[in-house]
């Protein structure tokens, strides 16, 4: 309840400032008034918390204070401009739509949808493996450290370059997170940007000459996105750029740009790339728009200096909002891009790009494969393919008919970002559609424009409710839960009989990963803040405590007797690894035969396997290859996720081969065995490794590729180069619980162990 | 009297097939969620 209170108290503030702010702008509509006030949040709250945190004070209370003096100080700006009786504005009743039954009926069923996502925020904890990976462990380490702390991270990817990520949104998230001092909002963080984006739209559709209810079918077909109604409960930062690029757009495509525009523009455009790295590209698109509008509006020399000031505007909000994160990236990393400037960039998948890339948008890669529909970052929804790309050619030949190249120009701009970043993602096809989406509002906004100016408007009306209703009876019903619906069946049965309590990453998620679970609810009753040493890929985000007490480390895999000095050094409480070998877990051998267990899913009469370095197979069997290689100390782990049924090999006689396997189709637990031949010695003085066709022109990890597009073998991430922490939990000295975790899909089952020699005096609860 | 002929507009058509080739591709999904709706309505009014 205090939570609550203090969050209601923050919010509050914030908004109180936005709002008293909004209205010294001389702005033509009231959802231009409203929208101006959602930029004007977000640009107090990021400034404030950006100087805060800057300084090394970033908490609630701190906080709370800089909000009340921002209040004071728009509504003394408001009353010195003697518009503060505008405040009440745009919550006035609207004048009468007239939008007919068609459009209630898609409103009704988004508004469903959103109040459904924000019940599963509020009684359900975050599953994004990207949100538990980086994004909320670094928004979690500002508050609390109380600073821009570039925290400890488990390995994802197999590096740590996600704790250099530019900050803004973690920044933003400190609004939900600080009042708590938990991760109870910490879901639902981007949710007010999915209904500052959907204004975006409606100004948009309103800029480009739709009268209300066009603007509103725009912003209903943005908010049905898959992509945007699931990471309205996941804690990413996509929908918020989204929101700030569109809302720049809106504003800067009135001419001529008075001032008060530029300011709105210069926070927009200025806060996003400290938002994501990626939303970068999307300005200069913008500011291309921006100039061929002024050009066309106010003529040659006249738009070329209204641009500049855009483009001036733009570059200042970016040094004031943004500048911060790359200034010290230089200064840590000597570059200011880091870590974009150190990721090497794949090679061209031209099969995607030029086989696949024009009906991409029709196959949306979300049912590829059956288990697997929309999540956070795939699903552009029916509507996109079928009514914003159409859409924006049909406004774009029409405004280049009238002269009006600019707004041409904007429409077009979801065509031009969707084939910019499937050539510069050509390989990640599956995660595409995510960085598309700063530029969907425009293209929606288009759609808007469509539906009015159609002489078959209640035909097309009728597709549009059919695209928002299949986008959300797809999306909705498992948003936040990954890839398991009977888990949300699960924890909502018991929520109904109220037999659970709505435990810390209790009921949520794939199944499998229970023993996770078990992990991080142990972690929560650990008293007092625990050091806590990762050796490999973990969910770092639940390791910190449900207050983000405990604090994570990464010790590089290193020789035992360094490993133990660093435990010492670093004063290590808790020891999280991979536990791959052993009884029960999923690798066993009795000598001479090996069984490996994996987990994974089928892309219908396709074979996938998602694996670094390996970006995609897909073939009609899948070519297990395996070499025996002495090799000392290791025994065999496999930390991907891949698929295949059941195989029984009987290798041919030598060191080495290859055989091929027939595919079922079907949805399996892998069960491979590779049998070793009675000359080789054991397979515990081996080397094991298992191979997969790479294919070198095409497909990102669900797409199905030609069989002569197959290239080069690679070797899985198997076994991992730090493999000796598999071998026996005996031999650490150190290491007294061993609490038997295992099974996850992510890093193999997960072992805690606790450090008796660490410096903390608290003896912890035993492991459940 | 003469009727003007409102000029041929393609896109409603156009949008309608761009639909229906999305749905065929995803159809199988969609029965999928109806079938998870209806077990989420299941557990939430019946607790089962």
């Amino acid at each position: 309840m205090l939570g609550a209170i203090r969050f209601l108290a923050l919010s509050g503030f914030t908004s109180l400032a936005a709002l008293a702010g909004a209205t010294c702008f001389d702005l033509r509509t009231r959802a231009e008034q409203l929208l101006a006030a959602a930029i004007l949040w977000a640009g107090i709250a990021t400034g404030s918390a950006l100087l805060l945190g800057a300084c090394g004070h970033l908490n609630y209370r701190a906080l709370l204070a800089s909000q009340i003096v921002a209040s004071l100080a728009g509504l003394a700006a408001a009353r010195a401009s003697g518009t503060l009786r505008r405040i009440g504005r745009p919550f006035r009743a609207p004048s009468r739509l007239g939008g007919g039954p068609v459009l209630v009926v898609a409103a009704v069923a988004v508004g469903g949808a959103y109040a459904w996502v924000a019940f599963l925020g509020l009684v359900t904890e975050p599953f994004a493996g990207d949100a538990l990976m980086y994004h909320l462990p670094i928004a979690a380490a500002y508050a609390r450290e109380g600073r821009l702390a570039v925290p400890a991270l488990g390995r994802y990817w197999n590096n740590d370059l996600w704790a250099y990520y530019p900050g803004n949104a973690y920044l933003l998230d400190q609004w939900a997170l600080l009042p708590f001092q938990n991760g109870t909002l910490a879901d639902l963080v981007q949710f007010p940007f999915a209904l500052g984006s959907a204004l975006a739209t409606y100004a948009l559709a309103r800029r480009l000459g739709c009268a209300q209810k066009g603007a509103v079918w725009a912003a209903l077909l943005f908010l049905a996105v898959p992509i945007v109604v699931g990471q309205s409960k996941t804690a990413l930062v996509d929908v918020t750029v989204s929101f700030l690029f569109a809302s720049g757009l809106a504003f800067s495509l009135a001419m001529p740009p008075d001032t008060g525009r530029l300011v709105l523009l210069a926070i927009a455009w200025g806060a996003a790339p400290g938002v994501k790295i990626s939303a970068a590209a999307f300005l200069p698109l913008g500011l291309a728009c921006i100039a061929f509008h002024a050009c066309s509006e106010l003529g040659a020399r006249s738009g070329l200096r209204a641009a500049a000031r855009c483009g001036l505007a733009a570059a200042g909000g970016g040094a004031v909002f943004s500048g911060y994160w790359y200034v010290r990236n230089y200064w840590l990393q000597g570059h200011p891009l880091y870590p974009a400037n150190i990721v090497p960039s794949d090679a061209m998948a031209w099969t995607n790009v030029l086989l696949y890339g024009p009906i991409l948008p029709l196959l949306d890669l979300t049912a590829y494969p059956p288990i697997f529909t929309y999540n956070y970052e795939t699903g552009a929804g029916a509507q996109f393919a079928a009514l914003a790309l159409p859409a924006s050619i049909a406004f774009s030949a029409q405004a280049r008919r009238k002269g009006q190249l600019g707004l041409a120009a904007a429409a077009l701009l979801p065509l031009v970002a969707y084939a910019f970043w499937l050539l510069r993602s050509s390989r990640s096809p599956h995660t595409l559609f995510r960085y598309v989406l700063p530029a969907m509002p425009a293209g929606f906004a288009a759609a808007g424009w469509l539906l009015e100016r159609t002489t078959r408007r209640a035909f097309l009306e009728t597709i549009a409710l059919a695209c928002i209703l299949f986008s959300l009876i797809n999306a909705a019903p498992h948003v936040g839960t990954f890839v398991s619906p009977e888990a949300l069946r699960a924890a909502l049965r018991d929520l109904r009989r109220g037999g659970g309590e709505l435990g810390r990453f209790y009921r949520m998620g794939d199944v499998s990963l229970q023993d996770y679970r078990r992990t991080w609810r142990y972690l929560d009753s650990v008293p007092g803040s625990a050091n806590i040493a990762a050796s490999h890929t973990i969910f770092a985000y639940p390791m910190l405590g449900d207050d983000f007490r405990h604090r994570l480390r990464f010790l590089r895999p290193m020789r035992h007797r360094d490993w133990l000095a660093n435990l010492s050094r670093l004063g290590i409480d808790y020891v999280a690894v991979a536990q791959l070998q052993g009884r029960n877990t999923r690798l066993e051998s009795d000598g001479t035969r090996l069984r490996l267990i994996l987990h994974g899913r089928n892309t219908g009469d396709e074979l996938a396997v998602a694996a670094h370095p390996v970006q995609a197979v897909s073939t009609r069997s899948i070519r297990v290859r395996y070499r025996l290689v002495p090799a000392e100390n290791v025994r065999a782990a496999l930390g991907v996720n891949t698929f295949a049924e059941l195989f029984e090999l009987d290798p041919a006689d030598g060191q080495e081969a290859t055989a091929e396997f027939p595919w079922s189709g079907e949805l399996h637990t892998l069960e491979l065995l590779l049998e070793t031949v009675p000359r080789t010695r054991a397979w515990e003085d081996h080397e094991i490794s298992v191979t997969a066709l790479e294919v070198q022109d095409a497909a990102g990890s669900w797409i199905g590729v030609p069989l002569d597009r197959v290239g080069s073998w690679h070797r899985l991430a198997w076994p991992i180069e730090y493999l000796w922490l598999q071998g026996d939990p005996a031999r650490f000295s150190l290491v007294l619980e061993d609490t038997d975790f295992r099974g996850s899909p992510y890093s193999g089952a997960l072992m805690l162990y606790r450090v008796l020699e660490g410096p903390k005096g608290a003896a912890p609860p035993r492991a459940p | 009297m003469l009727r003007r002929r409102e000029p041929p507009d393609p896109w409603p058509w156009l949008c309608a097939v761009l639909a229906a080739a999305y749905f065929a591709v995803h159809l199988g999904m969609l029965g999928r969620s109806f079938v998870e709706w209806g077990g989420i309505l299941t557990a939430l009014v019946f607790g089962r």
